[in-house]
């Protein structure tokens, strides 16, 4: 089952950007992030599920990634700050342990 | 007899040297030796180019937010890998980070505890560890809820 929920973030597409100023990022993947320890209303182990890597992309150049272990929030928040030297394209992919991914391109333009 | 201000007060007044100082010593060598166990091969740094900013007390240990900051004046430094690790955790890893030169290294995101601890960061550059770590309580534990 897909667990993961709309992808926040405070980019819109065709976001402008002045290069000595960068872009700051700032994202929410919603997804439970079940650690392997929980149990469910019934007592039940709710099966381990977490998103396992976020990838961040700048014209298809892997910039940044974070494995994420057991220990981060339900719904990740990460923020960060990115120098493009051009006009690019975002993209942002994370994929948890059943292959289940979600990805969100942004349009970058240097002003 | 003295009066319940008064003793108070010659109380606040005996412990003013102990203010301040760090009574969880214990702890913090124990945050080094955590690192020293992870990282056997690499030499510890002691100079201060990265920051970890946490909350000294937190609700929930659910959501712990969490920063992390490089010094203006070191910013040269480049990390290829930064690790966040809680050693009282069923899993002591929280999250690595890998970045090239365009990404700055302040990040900031949350965290789960499931009890009081040190919060340890690494920063790794060739063969030494640049580190920091805060001690966080919590009211109520969040790894297992």
């Amino acid at each position: 089952m897909n667990l993961f929920g709309k992808f926040f973030i405070n980019l819109k597409n065709n976001h402008k950007f002045k290069l000595e100023d960068g872009v700051r990022i700032k994202m929410m993947i919603k997804h439970p992030m079940h650690t392997g320890n929980q149990y469910d209303n019934q007592g039940k182990l709710i099966n381990k599920n977490i998103i396992q890597k976020i990838i961040i992309q700048l014209n298809s150049i892997e910039i940044f990634s974070a494995s994420l272990g057991t220990g981060v929030s339900k719904d990740p928040f990460f923020e960060l700050k990115i120098f493009p030297s051009e006009s690019s394209t975002l993209k942002i992919f994370c994929e948890d342990e059943f292959n289940n991914s979600s990805e969100k391109k942004i349009e970058l333009i240097k002003t | 007899m003295l009066s319940f201000s008064k003793r108070i007060l010659i109380k606040s007044l005996l412990l003013l040297p102990f203010y301040g100082r760090n009574s969880l010593a214990k702890d913090n060598d124990e945050a080094l030796k955590f690192l020293i166990n992870e990282f056997p091969n690499y030499k510890l740094s002691k100079d201060k180019v990265i920051r970890l900013k946490s909350p000294l007390l937190v609700d929930s240990g659910n959501y712990v937010p969490v920063e992390i900051i490089q010094f203006k004046k070191n910013n040269s430094i480049f990390f290829e890998k930064i690790l966040l690790f809680a050693p009282k955790n069923p899993n002591p890893l929280l999250v690595s980070f890998s970045m090239t030169k365009g990404v700055s290294t302040n990040i900031k995101t949350r965290i789960r505890l499931s009890d009081s601890q040190n919060i340890i960061l690494a920063g790794l550059v060739h063969n030494s560890i640049f580190y920091d770590y805060k001690k966080t309580d919590l009211l109520t534990p969040g790894c297992d809820v």
